[in-house]
């Protein structure tokens, strides 16, 4: 192991312990006609050198989630309960100053389209060094050598040239791996990226995948991952959440969720995309609508779209119950509901 | 015609109809939209956005435009239905000549001819409810009685609640928006649909949903579509023939079971490379495509696919390739066909 392998390890925490863990968080905005809670008592944790994945559809909660994490969450919304520990301390308890330290510093963040997160009128040597200059006092020659170091690490040829560019001078997939150089330029030990790849192209996409991968197996630093897309997150993570209607229904191992999923809206998940059924076969279909978020049903919140409902359902929110190893579902019946067949799947290519 | 190679005779995607006349036919469709600067707008280049594109489709089929952003699928879409005014070729749908219509044939044709856009909110005026807007385009066609009485069928049809009609677009759901638009569209009776991205706003569940009442309604009403798209997955699921882009080039075509399980153009192979499912695994994974296309201004000489290609040669980057049939009905622009394909 290399000096500087062993170094990150040291300030990266030992591999397997929770760097991030997420108890009992709940988070409600109040509108007009009531209070939604986006985020209810949704609890997970990430280890160290792990890539975690959360998946869910539009509106399920997961940005709300990690925007929680952050403490980025704006009035009329509020965090109302849970504890967030990174490495053993409550950033719910921090002040505003201290928790502004950690962002960027200890957890960075990148999102969806890298265009609207960098300032079009200043060049990406301006905004990688502003960051590193923000938590590091540093001289600019020195922070120009790290942004230059970060740049190298994310592939981009000739960084020194690059540095002196606008972010529309950058196509899509280059405007990502700045933002992710940017997320590294501080040494941070955990990643959150919400939906890193939505807005580029598939090859693309591979791309910056691999080179996410990449960086976390080579830095031990940690990833949340939010995608839409089961694709995305099955091929990058290591674990996966999946939430429904602000709760987490289903977690575990991938290959564990992909090929035994337990929950039957993780069933029907993935019996929906299209990459993943015969090319004859009709895609499943989830009955019925996404719940409104101001009157969630009660009992388990999938009932009403649940072909293996029974009466209980109605009634009993179900617990996280495990199903296999660190593999646990929401549902009362997942002992009993048949999990897919696996002849009926293959691959595409 | 040039996509059948140097011999006019044949067209890809031949489709040949029972009358021997296919019912969508484009050939050599080609638009550049011209850049200017200065003062008198002097013209210092072109964005070649779609370059000689030639297939024919018969009446009931779908044909898929794949390809990443910018290679031109939607231009091409929207120059099909003059949406946009195609520099030069010539395209027919029905019976209708598409590219010599003059200005007052166009409504008549526009009430055959329909697209669906990507984001269903964007075409859906705010301030009108879900009535009046699937109402609007018989109003424009003055055929807004005939209209009031298909509304509640055309609902059905498309499986929009028939509660919702007094709603606004903002309180619908992306899929119900979809519905809504899909409505305005199909209320006309069109034979032709072009459908750019209808699905990529949507969550995976209502896609599935939204594919299907595609399926569905195209099988009942005998809708010829044209569907673009950039995810192989559903191109595969949905569409009869493919026609994969680059560049503004077809470079390959063909029945989507033959470019799927044959895909023979490099850029096709590095496609269906990266399309990742959730037994995929990033560290196994390998990036066979590299960088991003190059600038639809400034064309690399011969090939356009050349400077990403792994298996260019020495001829690639000076001649372009014609087209060039591989099978019955497959065509691909390459050097290495139809003498070294290596099928995959």
């Amino acid at each position: 192991m290399s000096e500087r392998r062993r170094r990150k390890d040291n300030l990266h925490g030992t591999p397997g312990e929770h760097l991030l863990e997420v108890t009992g968080l709940s988070t409600e905005f109040v509108v007009y006609e009531g209070v939604v809670r986006a985020v209810d008592d949704v609890s997970f944790y990430v280890r160290s050198g792990e890539v975690v994945g959360m998946v869910g559809e539009t509106g399920c909660g997961k940005s709300v989630t990690v925007n929680s994490v952050m403490r980025l969450i704006l009035p009329p919304g509020r965090i109302v309960s849970g504890e967030v520990r990174l490495g053993g301390r409550d950033l719910m308890q921090l002040s505003e100053a201290e928790m502004r330290s950690v962002r960027g510093r200890e957890i960075s963040m990148i999102f969806q389209k890298p265009m609207s997160s960098l300032n079009p009128v200043f060049t990406l040597e301006s905004q990688l060094t502003d960051v590193i200059r923000l938590h590091r006092s540093i001289s600019g020659e020195e922070a120009r050598r790290i942004a230059i170091d970060s740049l190298k690490a994310v592939a981009l040829g000739s960084p020194e040239e690059l540095l002196a560019r606008y972010p529309f001078e950058l196509s899509g997939g280059q405007q990502q791996r700045a933002m992710i150089a940017m997320a590294l330029s501080c040494g941070s030990r955990l990643l959150i990226a919400d939906e890193p790849t939505t807005a580029l192209d598939v090859s693309v996409q591979l791309q910056i995948l691999k080179l996410i991968r990449q960086i976390m197996d080579d830095t031990n630093m940690s990833t949340l991952i939010i995608s839409h897309d089961m694709g995305v997150i099955g091929c990058i993570c290591d674990r996966i959440y999946v939430m429904y209607a602000s709760q987490i229904v289903e977690h575990g191992p991938t290959e564990a969720i992909i090929e035994h999923p337990g929950h039957p809206y993780v069933i029907g998940l993935i019996g929906s995309i299209p990459a993943f059924v015969k090319s004859e076969a009709r895609l499943e279909h989830i009955p019925g609508e996404v719940p409104n978020p101001l009157d969630p049903p009660s009992g388990c919140r999938f009932h009403p779209r649940c072909k293996h409902a029974i009466a209980a359902c109605r009634t009993t929110r179900p617990d996280l119950r495990d199903v296999g190893p660190e593999h646990a579902a929401a549902c009362l019946r997942t002992d009993e509901i048949p999990r897919t067949d696996e002849s009926e799947r293959k691959l595409p290519c | 015609m040039n996509a059948g190679g140097t011999s006019p005779t044949r067209t890809p995607s031949g489709a040949a109809s029972s009358n021997g006349r296919a019912f969508l036919s484009v050939s050599a469709l080609t638009k550049y939209f011209p850049i200017r600067k200065g003062l008198f707008g002097r013209k210092i280049g072109d964005v070649k956005a779609v370059r000689d594109v030639s297939f024919e489709l018969e009446r009931g089929r779908t044909l898929s435009l794949m390809g990443e952003s910018g290679c031109g699928k939607t231009t091409c879409g929207l120059t099909i239905l003059r949406l946009t005014e195609p520099t030069t070729g010539t395209v027919r749908i029905g019976d209708y000549d598409v590219t010599s219509l003059r200005r007052e044939q166009m409504k008549a044709f526009r009430q055959d001819a329909q697209m669906i856009f990507q984001d269903p909110q964007e075409p859906l005026d705010p301030r009108m409810n879900v009535r009046s807007a699937i109402l609007e385009p018989m109003r424009i066609h003055d055929r807004l009685r005939e209209g009031t009485k298909r509304l509640a069928e055309i609902a059905d049809r498309v499986g929009f609640p028939k509660k919702y009609l007094r709603r606004y677009p903002r309180e619908l759901s992306g899929g119900l928006q979809q519905r809504v638009c899909l409505s305005r569209a199909l209320i006309l009776q069109p034979s032709f649909l072009v459908l750019d991205e209808p699905t990529s706003a949507l969550d995976v569940s209502v896609q599935e949903r939204v594919l299907n009442l595609l399926l569905e309604l195209q099988a009942g009403l005998e809708l010829t579509y044209l569907f673009i798209s950039h995810d192989a997955a559903v191109v595969r699921y949905l569409s009869n023939w493919v026609a994969v882009m680059y560049l503004g080039q077809v470079v390959e075509i063909g029945r989507t079971d033959q470019v799927f399980s044959r895909p023979t153009h490099p850029y096709t192979q590095a496609l269906s490379n990266a399309v990742l499912t959730p037994q995929s695994r990033i560290r196994t994974c390998k990036v066979v495509l590299h960088g991003s296309p190059p600038s639809p201004v400034y064309l690399p000489e011969g090939c356009a696919f050349a400077p990403r290609c792994a298996q260019k040669r020495d001829a690639c980057g000076r001649e372009p390739p014609e087209m060039t049939e591989v099978e019955n009905g497959h065509f691909v622009r390459c050097h290495r066909c139809p003498a070294e394909v290596t099928p995959t």
